[in-house]
């Protein structure tokens, strides 16, 4: 049988994956303020050293952390380049260069040291960005325990009538069946490549229409799955989440505290090094 | 005569990483053209994964699959050298045979699907047409046949299945679990296939669905001579409608040959994880027993015909 | 006798057509007591009506006409409270054809835990509960592992587990051996027999497997929506012509017995529901005609 990886969790033994999801979902959105609180060199370089330590802690291989900022490149390369091209600043590096355009109008290209501070900031936060919402959860979350994590965050949202226990369970579902969908589509595809279907050749519209033959089928057994699961879950003395206990419940332990103490900490640090005025501070 | 060989073949899944499994260990083993045969194994044996080999949805990692004599995954470099010496290719310009038989390669790839039709484990899941008659239409009209050619097909195809006329023009999804199965093997049917592969075409049905299903293909294979594999982890089943066995067993052949020569050693097809029939079991019991019976009994026909000797002797010996 | 823990009466059930498409009577007069702690074999071909049968005994479907008690609920009344309800599906659980769609969770344990987690069960009776259903079938050992790597027959172990740790009273198999080989289609028995025999759990058996059938107390033959025929599974079998009838077949064994008579072999009633059994027939007449002879 092939083993269809999901996700991108990377299963180990680390600090980070034994921290409680719920401190893992808060310490990310901490993460995130912090990466934009970062305005001068030493902050950035502090914010650094901190993606670091932290992928060193989680155990997950750089390999694997680089590999998903590939699909990023194209945007950070967009990004710095309108960032080095259009931010005005103080500390002219080019001569006068111009390039015209059509009549009268021509490009005058001027490059600031700021729009290069800039650029190399902007690529920094994302990549930082990235790397922390990825080590602190996908890598190191296994999807059920983010659900789970996210149905007790939410619990509040009860009040107003969101349905928290609901989206959960569908949720829960959704990533129980991926696999089982995958593997179908895999197989209803084969079925008919066996007919001699082609589903690779031919413009965009014969490609999605060659698509029907595995699409159709694969809707109609979605559906006698969904089915088949409600009667099973009725079975299982399903009624909502009334009186549903919990076997795995999640205590919060000192660490956890701890952490999102810490990152708090690092959150203050970072004003204060903005405050110190190094080099350059971002406006 | 061998329809298909299969010389050395090993399949790796996943190979080169840590999750790396063996399917097929350097199988050879050759399908009489004309025959049923009937590959047994228990699940995860290697026997789904043999079947999808033999028409090219996967490549062996290693070996060949040899399909009239040619090498189904066979690249340009291969087979240029011996096809050049061909008539129709020797009096042409170097450069214009070059393109010809990269052409043909291509050409026998691209219908390998229609020589070697392949059914998969609970075809029925396959059925999205409107209409019976489009969904059996699927294979040949991907053939490029003719409006009329594919009529006549398809209305082949539905005879073959034992199945009314009618119900051309019913919806797939309004039929019976075995009807549905008959209808998506009629599909397959419908390109001619010269060799049929059935992937477990019995699963889950009741007695009477199962019957009507080895009917239908045990038809189609009369009528046309066609080469038909069925692949089961059924020995009764195999053992009634099958001429020829092989068995399979952790990703390697341990037994082929005729029913009898499979069945004549009961004790290695016991370590394979396999159902041995009932029946086989009885007679080897009443053996056991001290009754003069042969060890190679697999179907109940025999094995009455055996006793009714028996007894008759007994009987007559005074 | 003690009230039975399964009784149906003229029992019915029609599925309602819709857009035009007319009613289709799926179970017409079944007249049935299961008992406690028996192991009962519901046999017929598909479209019989014996799937439709099974989802009547937890209210999957609802009884068009007749009467129908389990567990001392009254399933006619219309009015069932929920908590009424949520008793009766504890009580019968039902394990379906298709192992895939009836497991809830990513992971095996969090799966078995679903049933009684839904009852309200507290920590740590929960956890207990869960590990030994899980040791019950033989899969503690997968208790943290995703179902989808597991075998079909592993998968419908794991929902027989997550059942028994509601606590059952019956566990009703809705042909949940069609879909698998014969390596899961004996784990599942022998678990299910095992169930029977040392808890006492009554069993009820969809399926259209004789050789299945042969370990029941008791067979159940539905055909076209009625009850064929039911008796102990070697009465059951002897009645070869009338299966035969209505599209079953007896195993290889009763069938040779069956044949072997038919050719004037004098053979005794016996065990013939096990290879064991028929080996004794047939040696027994043949030591008998070559005494006779010699």
């Amino acid at each position: 049988m092939k083993s269809i990886a999901f996700g991108q969790y990377y299963p180990a033994d680390s600090l980070v994956h034994r921290i409680d999801p719920r401190a893992k979902v808060i310490l990310t959105i901490l993460y995130i303020v912090c990466t934009f609180l970062c305005k001068n060199v030493l902050a950035f370089a502090a914010l650094l050293l901190s993606a670091i330590l932290l992928t060193i802690f989680s155990k997950v291989p750089l390999r694997m952390i680089l590999r998903s900022l590939r699909p990023l490149i194209i945007i950070l390369a967009f990004t710095s380049l309108i960032n080095v091209f259009m931010t005005k600043g103080e500390h002219l590096l080019t001569p006068n260069w111009s390039i015209p355009l059509w009549g009268s109008h021509a490009w005058n290209i001027r490059i600031y040291a700021e729009g290069l501070w800039n650029a190399l900031f902007m690529i920094l936060r994302i990549v930082v960005l990235l790397i922390g919402t990825s080590v602190l959860l996908s890598y190191t979350t296994t999807p059920i325990a983010l659900t789970d994590a996210l149905e007790r965050l939410m619990k509040p949202l009860k009040l107003i009538r969101v349905p928290v226990h609901d989206i959960a369970m569908m949720t829960t579902i959704a990533l129980r069946f991926i696999p089982t969908l995958m593997e179908e589509t895999q197989r209803i595809m084969n079925a008919q490549k066996a007919r001699g279907a082609d589903f690779t050749s031919g413009g965009l519209i014969r490609r999605a229409k060659s698509l029907l033959p595995v699409l159709i089928p694969l809707l109609v057994s979605a559906f006698n799955r969904a089915y088949e699961l409600a009667a099973a879950m009725e079975c299982r003395c399903y009624h909502g989440g009334k009186g549903k206990t919990k076997m795995k419940i999640l205590h919060l332990r000192f660490g956890d505290v701890f952490a999102v103490i810490l990152i708090i900490a690092f959150g203050v640090g970072i004003v204060f090094l903005n405050r110190s005025g190094f080099y350059y501070t971002m406006k | 005569m061998d329809k298909i060989i299969l010389d050395h073949v090993s399949y790796l899944y996943n190979a080169g990483t840590p999750f790396e499994k063996k399917a097929l260990d350097d199988v050879s083993l050759s399908i009489a053209a004309n025959r049923i045969t009937g590959i047994i194994g228990h699940t995860g044996s290697g026997k789904s994964t043999m079947m999808m080999l033999l028409n090219g949805l996967s490549t062996p990692t290693s070996g060949e699959v040899l399909l009239d004599g040619y090498d189904i995954n066979a690249t340009f470099k291969a087979v240029f050298p011996e096809w050049i010496k061909r008539p129709e290719y020797a009096n042409m310009r170097k450069s214009t045979a070059k393109k010809a038989i990269k052409a043909e390669i291509i050409n026998r790839k691209k219908t390998l699907c229609f020589r070697v039709g392949l059914v998969m484990q609970y075809p029925e899941y396959q059925l999205f047409e409107e209409t019976v008659y489009k969904d059996i239409a699927f294979g040949p009209k991907n053939m490029g046949l003719s409006e009329e050619e594919i009529k006549e097909r398809v209305h082949e195809a539905i005879r073959f299945s034992g199945l009314d006329e009618s119900i051309l023009q019913k919806s797939p999804f309004d039929l019976s679990g075995g009807q549905k199965r008959r209808v998506a093997i009629a599909g397959v049917i419908a390109m001619r296939p010269e060799v049929l592969v059935l992937d477990e075409p019995a699963a889950g049905l009741d007695p009477r669905g199962r019957e009507q299903i080895f009917q239908e293909v045990r038809r189609y294979q009369q009528a046309t001579g066609s080469t038909v594999i069925m692949v089961s982890h059924s020995m009764e089943d195999m053992a009634e409608y099958c001429q020829v066995m092989i068995v399979l067993s952790h990703s390697r052949v341990v037994a082929q040959g005729s029913c009898k020569d499979v069945f004549s050693n009961v004790s290695m097809l016991e370590g394979t994880g396999l159902d041995i029939p009932q029946i086989t079991q009885l007679t080897h019991l009443l053996k056991e027993r001290g009754l003069n019976i042969p060890e190679d009994i697999y179907t109940v026909d025999r094995a009455v015909e055996l006793l009714k000797d028996i007894y008759q002797t007994q009987k007559g010996t005074t | 006798m003690a009230e039975p823990f399964i009784h149906a009466e003229n029992l019915a059930f029609t599925y309602k057509g819709s857009g035009g498409t007319d009613d289709i009577p799926a179970l017409k007069n079944v007249t049935l007591d299961i008992q406690k702690g028996e192991f009962v074999a519901v046999l017929g071909h598909n479209g019989s009506g014996k799937s439709t049968f099974a989802k009547l005994l937890n209210l999957i479907l609802e009884p068009t006409s007749g009467k129908l008690t389990v567990a001392g609920f009254d399933l006619c009344n219309k009015d069932m409270s929920e908590e009424d309800l949520i008793a009766l599906r504890r009580c019968v659980g039902m394990v379906f054809q298709n192992p895939d769609n009836q497991l809830v969770a990513t992971i095996v344990e969090d799966d078995v835990a679903f049933g009684p987690e839904n009852l309200g069960v507290p920590m740590p009776e929960l956890r207990e509960r869960v590990e030994n259903a899980l040791a019950t079938v033989g899969m503690s050992e997968f208790a943290e592992q995703e179902p989808h790597h597991l075998s079909g027959g592993q998968k419908q172990r794991v929902a027989i587990a997550g059942i028994l740790a509601m606590h059952p009273e019956c566990l009703v198999l809705d042909e949940a051996t069609a879909m698998l080989d014969p390596v899961g289609r004996k784990e599942v028995l022998d678990t299910v027999r095992r169930l029977n025999r040392e808890d006492g759990m009554t069993v009820i058996h969809i399926t259209h497997y004789m050789n299945e059938a042969a370990y029941a107390d008791r067979i159940v033959v539905i055909n076209d929506g009625t009850i064929l025929m039911q008796g102990t599974p070697d009465e059951v079998f002897s009645r070869r012509d009338e299966l035969r009838a209505v599209g079953l077949e007896v195993p290889q064994c009763a069938e040779l017995i069956h044949r072997l008579r038919k050719i004037g072999i004098p053979l005794e009633e016996g065990n013939i529901s096990s290879i064991e059994g028929c080996a004794e027939l047939i040696l027994r007449s043949f030591k008998k005609e070559g005494a006779a002879n010699g």
